[in-house]
């Protein structure tokens, strides 16, 4: 069988919306804003002609709304913001996770607070991905380094929030989301897709929120047949909201965890390189990891033992990986643009396993990606001291 | 009067609601409408925000959906988008619809799209303990307004109206039985509706205004209530205090998702499919040089079409087998600000993404070889457009000048095919680029009635370029 992938050449955000189109997105309410406004812009042409529905709304509290309507529908829809626009996303995020509506939220971020740097790049919102909503609620955040990545992590996210029933948001930025690479589109045929388990025929005996043994409940699309009622209040199996027994509530709180970390395998991604022997491992992700895998290659050149350890998967952040992938490992840099966003995870990983390791992070906050021989400056200073 | 039970969802009896307040009046009445239509239960949509209002949902048997505070309407917005078969009723607070939530109903209101939204007004945000809203009179008294309310107070309607709702309406809890048949028609309605339900609230509002019992504020509704066509002629003076109740507004339009669907049959008539550029790979690999990395920088202001130009290239390079990543920058300007567009070719995986010292500077104003020239790699290139640069020697780097747009506008009388030809010279100097890749990508990204004269400058540019190559080797 001849099916030669497609070879696009496509800026970061581009490649976001056909990884969309691929995972068979047909729904996207959006609001113009910098650095991810192509990706509406790509999605109000070509959803219209894969029929399905394309809406610009009045703000991104009304985007997020939308597609947690369009979702309970039936839809697989999906918003895409950057920094303030993710914080009004994070309202009706938050209802996303505790009434299980399958979503894709993409950031792509650029400098802040506020109005910030909106057109430069920054990794401001890895905090915000994972807390930006009040509560205690699940969430499962992708961060992809290139294009080709970007498109393949799209799909990905679509496939995770409609397993798990769980807002996923892809985390970009600015340079990953506006810079141009090749990237290989495979056949439709060889792209997996992922739906959201339906409920068996009994309509009488529905249980909206009664999980299967993965933690996920079936869903059924309203309108279906399958009359319930839904809303963000904490609620037991039935859907009905339920504020005077903490049982309903612990158990409630605790399932939409534990449908995560039961899960975590099939929800963790990460690259390594060289780490088996590392003595020191750089960790980093998004843009950044790329002139850190350089610095890497360079410091191997040189004969030093150092590693690269890059998280695709933020949130859940990968614990077990982080610890294995260190095993050798004295010394920890991070270079990031915040001021220590996941370096304060990673402290937190070690922390509670009870090994030490030196963690030196590098931080930018002016927009300028790392050079590579900053990071190398860095790994050299490492090994003399 | 009974209403057919089978319509309740029972097992969330009994309601939160106070005794004497009106919202089960109304609760009711959206029942006997719907039996009225004769709808399947399957077939609705109950979706309501936060509040008194929106427990509503809860105690129908249909499919219920209770929202956050102000934002049923972009839920509903989105369900109804994806499903319009299915019949979308709102129920919301005046608080939820009118305060928090103004905005979304300001513009579904102005997209027509076909939702009923039933506003449940009890002057008051009850639930929470009776603050005042934006429609509690003017001078009233409330938790949050004990020495009375200097705000105004918002008339939901005429913001609906003027907005664009095709539909609204308004009536009290008192007129219980005037109620289905305006909720009947604001259903009926294919468009936006509103009807407004001004609904006694005793505990929040009448206890603190001076109705010592539930009736109380029953009578007041009945007391202050005109109808529309009596209102007509009475003045504003006579109408002050007054609930102007019935059908204000009725003008059906044409429907959003109906227009949408009109939208996406005429695209798909006109067979208007805007689909990514395919590149096909390992065509031209002729002149297969190994590259471990190169960078160019091509410079100069906004457009110049230089953005245009590294697509170009990179897709020429990616003909070539090799990978290609292209950036951007330019100022705030659209047009005529300083405007950078860098490319990155190697055999390898590029890691690092960005250009720091060019291989080869295309340097299209004076301003950006002011700035980049001294970023070029020792044994670099600089080409000049010498219509806009004077150069100034840099150790240790070739620089070829050609007056690039003074040749498209005088070769070609188009300045637009200065990148054009920049492309060729490039071609010409480099002995890693093909012309055929690079002419395949220049065909393929330009409009097919531009096609020509772009073949002409592109070519006029490789001739060029491998004559300057000459000139210097001789």
């Amino acid at each position: 069988m001849n099916r030669r992938p497609k070879v696009l050449f496509l800026q970061g955000n581009e490649a976001c919306a056909e990884g969309a189109l691929a995972a068979g997105v047909n729904f996207f309410a959006g609001y113009p804003i910098t650095p991810a406004t192509e990706i509406a812009e790509v999605l109000s042409r070509r959803i219209p002609q894969n029929g399905g529905k394309f809406i610009q709304m009045e703000d991104e509290l009304a985007c997020m709304g939308a597609v947690v309507g369009a979702s309970l529908s039936g839809a697989k829809s999906m918003t895409a913001t950057s920094g303030p626009g993710f914080t009004l996303v994070q309202e009706n995020l938050g209802y996303a996770a505790i009434s299980e509506v399958p979503c894709v939220i993409v950031a792509v971020q650029r400098g802040g607070p506020s109005t910030g740097l909106p057109t430069l790049s920054a990794q401001a919102d890895v905090m915000q991905a994972r807390w930006g909503t009040h509560g205690d609620h699940p969430v499962i955040v992708l961060c992809p380094s290139s294009v080709s990545e970007t498109f393949h992590l799209t799909i990905r996210c679509f496939n995770l929030a409609e397993a798990y029933r769980v807002p996923v948001i892809l985390l970009t930025d600015a340079i990953v989301g506006h810079m141009r690479e090749k990237v290989e589109i495979p056949d439709c045929e060889d792209i997996v897709l992922v739906n959201r388990k339906k409920p068996d025929k009994n309509v009488k005996g529905y249980l909206p929120y009664a999980p299967d043994a993965d933690g996920v409940p079936p869903m059924a699309n309203l309108g279906d047949g399958y009359r319930y009622y839904t809303s963000g209040c904490v609620h037991d199996e039935t859907g009905s909201p339920k504020m005077s027994d903490p049982t309903v509530a612990r158990n409630l709180i605790n399932r939409l965890h534990s449908k995560i970390s039961q899960n975590r395998d099939k929800i963790v991604f990460c690259e390594e390189r060289y780490t088996s022997n590392a003595k020191t491992v750089v960790i980093a992700y998004g843009s950044v990891a790329r002139p850190a895998i350089a610095a890497v290659e360079q410091a191997r050149n040189l004969g030093l033992k150092v590693g690269l350890f890059r998280p695709i998967t933020l949130w859940p952040s990968p614990d077990e990986e982080i610890l294995k992938a260190t095993e050798s490992a004295d010394t920890i840099i991070i270079p990031e643009m915040n001021l220590g966003q996941y370096a304060g995870e990673v402290a937190r990983i070690f922390g509670a396993s009870g090994k030490s390791i030196k963690i030196i992070n590098i931080n930018e906050t002016g927009s300028e990606l790392f050079t590579p021989d900053q990071i190398l400056g860095c790994i050299r200073e490492v090994y003399e001291s | 009067m009974s209403i057919n039970k089978s319509y309740l969802r029972t097992s969330e009896f009994p309601s939160i609601w106070c005794p004497g307040c009106g919202h089960g009046i109304i609760t009711q009445a959206a029942i006997r409408a719907i039996e009225q239509l004769g709808w399947d239960k399957d077939e609705v949509y109950a979706v309501s925000g936060i509040g008194c209002s929106a427990r509503t949902p809860a105690y129908m048997d249909f499919n219920a959906v209770q929202t956050t505070h102000g934002r049923a309407i972009t839920f509903a917005t989105g369900m109804k988008m994806f499903r319009p078969e299915k019949k979308v009723i709102l129920f919301l607070g005046d608080g939820d619809c009118a305060s928090i939530g103004g905005n979304h109903l300001l513009h579904a209101a102005r997209r027509n799209i076909d939702l009923t939204v039933i506003v449940m007004n009890n002057y008051i945000y009850g639930m929470t303990g009776g603050q005042c809203s934006p429609t509690t009179p003017h001078e009233s008294r409330t938790s949050t307004t004990v020495f009375g309310n200097i705000d105004r107070e918002l008339d939901i309607c005429a913001v609906a109206i003027a907005a664009g709702a095709t539909f609204v309406a308004r009536s009290t809890a008192y007129h219980a039985a005037q109620l289905p048949r305006l909720i009947n028609q604001g259903i009926a309605n294919k468009g936006f509706s509103l009807i407004e339900v001004i609904s006694p609230c005793p505990t929040g509002f009448g206890a603190n205004n001076g109705y010592k019992a539930p009736a109380d504020m029953y009578d007041m509704l009945r007391d202050v209530s005109i109808s529309v066509d009596k209102a007509q002629s009475m003045s504003k003076a006579e109408l002050k205090g007054k609930i102007v109740t019935g059908i204000l507004m009725n003008e059906p339009d044409e429907e959003y998702i109906d227009k949408y669907d009109a939208m996406v049959a005429k695209i798909l008539k006109n067979g208007n499919n805007s689909e990514m550029q395919v590149i096909e790979v390992g065509p031209e690999t002729g002149k297969n040089i190994p590259i471990d990395r190169y960078e160019f920088c091509l410079s100069g202001f906004g457009g110049q079409g230089l953005i245009l130009a590294g697509i170009i290239l990179s897709e020429a390079m990616i003909r070539q087998n090799k990978n290609a990543v292209h950036n951007q920058s330019y100022g705030p300007q659209a047009r005529g600000g300083a405007s950078r567009s860098d490319v990155i070719i190697s055999d390898r995986e590029i890691n690092y993404p960005e250009v720091t010292h060019p291989d080869f500077l295309l340097a299209m104003t004076q301003d950006s070889f002011n700035k980049f020239s001294c970023s070029v790699k020792k044994g670099g290139i600089i080409l000049c457009d010498s219509t806009y640069v004077k150069p100034d020697p840099i150790e240790g780097v070739q620089c070829f000048e050609y007056p690039i747009t003074g040749c498209a506008k005088e070769t070609f009388g188009e300045v637009k095919t200065a990148n054009i030809i920049a492309l060729g010279i490039m071609t010409g100097l480099l002995d890693f680029v093909s012309q055929e890749a690079v002419e395949h990508a220049v065909m393929s990204r330009i409009p097919a009635k531009l096609k020509e004269l772009n073949q002409r400058a592109f070519n006029l540019g490789c001739v060029q370029g491998r004559q300057l190559v000459t000139r210097i080797l001789k």
